[in-house]
């Protein structure tokens, strides 16, 4: 609550939403190229 | 936006003599911007549990195929009220009481520019709200045959046939868009008149943006909703033919005529949650709002497009096949700025040292969940594709997840976000993080299964289906309750938040940027009565 | 637009009136008024007086709310930043007026355009048009409306669309005058305009016996009809709203209120003349010429 952070604890968050950020991208493009391999039955 | 500020407190100590009355009569006779916001606010809260409560009778008669708990006849005043509720009695409330205690502090205002006119705007409401709901009640002593039973769309005829509950709807609506005009009026000489010094257009809080352009959709659009309905009351009371063919009319342009407000509408009710999303995710980003400008654009963009694409909603009634592709095209075309939205909101998030607290939750499920609204929105649009989808639980499903999950969600995130503004506690953030975790999942386990539904073939608005549809009813049905129980921690949290709590500071928010968080928390009655200059 | 302008802060407090009961009460007379036309409309005995009452509690505040504006505007409460929220507020609410016309003119559109042919051109299966004899022709009362003659263009229309350009003129001549503060002129063209306002209110009310008697033209005269009754009523309803807005104004520059620099009220009437004369305009070639 009303969080006030350290520049230590500021460059870690910072970090961490840019590595999730990338993860979820990856995971979107992997779903996206996933979809092409699926043939109706 | 970087707004540098000589801040002179905006508040002064001294009223020239005024005195207030006290008890009701305050909020009966109040000009104040923030009295007047929270009884917007209040109002749309009690409503949206009278709303709800009609649509989980829904949900409990469609736990089962067949009939269980009550007639066809009255299952449909329920769909159409609760429809009727949620958007004009919720939903727009909420996001007006937003504008009134927001955008004065934000924009440097004394006050909202038409204080007396605002009042107005308010006690409209109640009266409307009556006049919708009050044929329930006739009905059980003995009085009329119920309330609207047409949907919220009115469709013609079978509103021309409808009973006393159709002229209730009628007038409820000609009051709620007086009020709705009303406030639209003050909202925009208010930005256009009663910004701080230096303030200009492109310094605008993007808040003041997105509903600005609600408010000129708003007086496009409501007038000719009231014409139609007005239509539609001489076709059933004084002999025109506005929409019967024996005398060269035709319910279709009833169906223009509604969707023409209808579509624009949708727009309505997302742009003022469009507009406090970005100041959201920057504040708990700790970044600065990404494409401002770009952002502005979009509003404007979407905002003009959306008058021009209403005949989507009936691609299945007949129209000759150019006027089909441009419908189609120019409703896919709203998909471009709306793209510049979304990667805006990302992009402001992008690298940001983020946090967690209950209003970036909420926007973030916010981001995802609309964006399933969005993009399901774009298959509705293809006429080819909308003929299977047309009229089936896949619209009601698609249109939750933009109104829920969209307008709904988008109204609890500004609600986590400006309460400790407003009231000078924090509220619980505890209660806060298990009411955003059941909303979103009971949400979803309501509303996914209709996607299935519908796309198997289940009709909307009828109370009866086909056996197989059973299961993922149920699940719905559940869910549903799930979710409307969970809201009841939404009022408790914000009911403690009023009473007490931990003491909230001026700027609440670490990354907080803005006018409104350099007033104390509460803002005093009377705030910037001497405007802040921005340089 | 306004950087200029507000680069400086304002040298007073905005206007912020105290708290007012008005507003409450109209929003509640409106609900009494709208309850007592359902019930009305419905048959129910009581609804007349209902109606009666609601109508008369509109009436109360209007004089009380207008009433209480005007001494503040006397007593100099507002200035230029408060005039100017009048000003903007004004004109969006004529916008949202243009708005509703553009309804009633969208169906007019829609049914002459659209609906009426294609009824006159509906072939059924077996060949045979669905509505034998009915060729989809303006003016149309449709398939299985009632006979009519149509409203000529050049007799009384023509007369009214030539009273409500002068009543223009006069406005315009009243504005001038009091630009110039010739108060006599102020008064004669401000009366003037009122007067061609009622005369026109009364050519109409003559017009709608004239259709209803002899004519056959009436609400229920199909597309036509509808359309007709609709678009000219609604038009006078608002006519009459700006003639007796016109008229209060007149009282009020017999009073001497208004100077050459501060007299938002009147322009405010004057826009709305203005813009209820644009839509005789349209009404007259679309409605009556067309």
């Amino acid at each position: 609550m009303n969080a006030s952070f350290t520049d230590a604890e500021l460059a870690q968050r910072r970090a961490a939403s840019r590595r999730m950020a990338w993860l979820i991208g990856a995971a979107v493009l992997a779903l996206y190229v996933i979809g092409f391999f699926f043939k109706r039955g | 936006m970087n707004i540098a500020t000589t801040t002179v407190p905006g508040h002064a100590g001294e009223h020239h003599g005024e005195h207030y009355p006290g008890g009701i009569l305050r909020w009966l006779t109040t000009t104040n911007h923030k009295d007047i916001g929270t009884m917007y606010l209040t109002f749309a809260l009690i409503m949206f549990f009278v709303g709800g409560g009609m649509i989980l009778a829904v949900r409990a008669e469609l736990w089962q195929p067949g009939l269980q708990l009550m007639q066809p006849e009255f299952f449909n005043q329920l769909i159409g009220i609760h429809a009727l509720v949620m958007i004009f009695a919720a939903l727009m409330p909420a996001a007006t009481g937003f504008a009134n205690w927001q955008i004065p502090l934000m924009i440097g205002a004394p006050d909202m520019a038409l204080p007396r006119v605002n009042n107005w705007g308010f006690w409209l409401l109640p009266p409307a709200a009556i006049l919708l709901t009050l044929p329930f009640v006739l009905a059980l002593f003995g009085i009329g045959d119920g309330a609207l039973a047409t949907g919220w769309t009115f469709y013609a005829p079978l509103s021309v046939q409808g009973g006393l509950g159709v002229d209730f709807a009628i007038f409820a609506v000609h009051i709620l868009g007086v009020s709705s005009i009303l406030g639209s009026i003050n909202i925009i000489v208010t930005i256009f008149n009663m910004r701080a010094p230096g303030m200009t257009m492109m310094k605008l809080p993007l808040f003041a943006w997105g509903w600005l352009i609600t408010a000129f959709l708003l007086i496009a659009t409501i007038p000719v909703l009231a014409g139609a309905v007005t239509m539609l009351l001489t076709d059933r009371h004084f002999g025109t033919h506005f929409f019967n063919a024996a005398g060269g009319g035709d319910p279709i342009l009833f169906q223009h005529l509604f969707w023409f407000f209808g579509h624009p509408e949708v727009y309505i009710l997302l742009l003022p949650i469009w507009g406090l999303m970005p100041h959201v995710l920057s504040t708990f980003s700790r970044k600065p709002i990404y494409g401002y400008k770009a952002q502005v654009w979009g509003f404007i963009g979407i905002g003009a497009l959306s008058v021009v694409v209403w005949a989507h909603h009936f691609f299945t009634v007949g129209m000759p096949v150019p006027a089909l592709i441009y419908f189609m095209f120019s409703t896919m075309l709203i998909s471009l700025p709306l793209a510049v939205l979304f990667f805006c909101w990302i992009a402001t998030m992008w690298k940001g040292a983020m946090s967690f607290e209950t209003p970036m939750l909420f926007a973030t499920g916010f981001i995802v969940l609309f964006g399933i609204a969005g993009l399901t929105g774009l298959v509705l649009a293809d006429v080819a594709a909308d003929a299977q989808y047309h009229h089936s639980y896949f619209v009601v499903a698609h249109f939750h997840y933009a109104l829920f999950a969209g307008g709904i969600m988008g109204v609890m995130t500004g609600v986590y976000y400006w309460l400790p503004k407003w009231t000078g506690h924090m509220y619980s953030e505890t209660l806060g993080k298990w009411h955003f975790w059941l909303t979103v999942v009971s949400f979803n386990l309501t509303f996914l299964p209709q996607f299935f539904l519908g796309l198997a073939g289940m009709p909307r608005r009828i109370p009866d289906y086909a056996l197989q549809f059973t299961e993922f009813n149920m699940i719905s049905t559940v869910a549903a309750f799930a979710l409307g129980l969970s809201q009841l921690l939404f009022a408790y949290n914000i009911w403690k938040c009023v009473k007490g709590g931990p003491k909230a500071s001026d700027k609440v928010w670490e990354g907080a940027e803005g006018l409104e968080w350099q007033l104390p928390s509460p803002p005093p009655h009377h705030s910037w009565e001497t405007q802040p200059v921005i340089k | 637009m306004t950087e200029t302008l507000a680069a400086q802060p304002h040298s007073h407090h905005y206007h912020v009136p105290q708290p007012s009961l008005y507003p409450f009460i109209l929003a509640g007379g409106m609900f009494i008024l709208a309850l007592g036309f359902i019930l009305k409309m419905n048959n129910f005995g009581a609804g007349n007086w209902i109606m009666l009452g609601g109508a008369g509690i509109i009436l109360y505040v209007l004089f009380g709310w207008f009433g209480k504006v005007i001494a503040e505007s006397q007593a100099g409460e507002y200035r230029e930043w408060e005039d100017k929220s009048f000003r903007y507020g004004m004109i969006w609410f004529i916008a949202s007026e243009v708005a509703f016309f553009a309804a009633f003119f969208g169906a007019l559109f829609y049914l002459r355009v659209i609906s009426v042919p294609e009824l006159g051109n509906m072939v059924s299966a077996h060949g045979t048009t669905l509505w034998p004899g009915f060729t989809g022709t303006w003016p149309s009362a449709g398939p299985k409306g009632a006979q009519f003659t149509p409203m000529g263009a050049w007799g009384l229309p023509a007369i009214n669309t030539a009273l409500l350009l002068s009543s223009g003129v006069t406005v315009t001549w009243a504005h001038w005058a009091l630009l110039k503060n010739k108060r006599t002129q102020l008064n004669l063209g401000l009366a003037a305009t009122v007067a061609l306002g009622a005369l026109f209110l009364a050519l109409q009310a003559y017009e709608y016996h004239h259709a209803y008697t002899e004519l056959g033209l009436t609400l229920a005269a199909g597309a036509y009809g509808a359309t007709f009754f609709m678009l000219t009523g609604f038009h006078g309803f608002h006519v009459t709203l700006g003639a007796i807005m016109l008229a209060v104004i007149l009282g009020r520059t017999l009073k001497g209120h208004f100077t050459p620099e501060r007299h938002f009220a009147f322009e405010g009437v004057a826009w709305y003349w203005h813009f209820v004369d644009v839509v005789w305009l349209l009404l007259f070639v679309l409605v009556y010429w067309l």
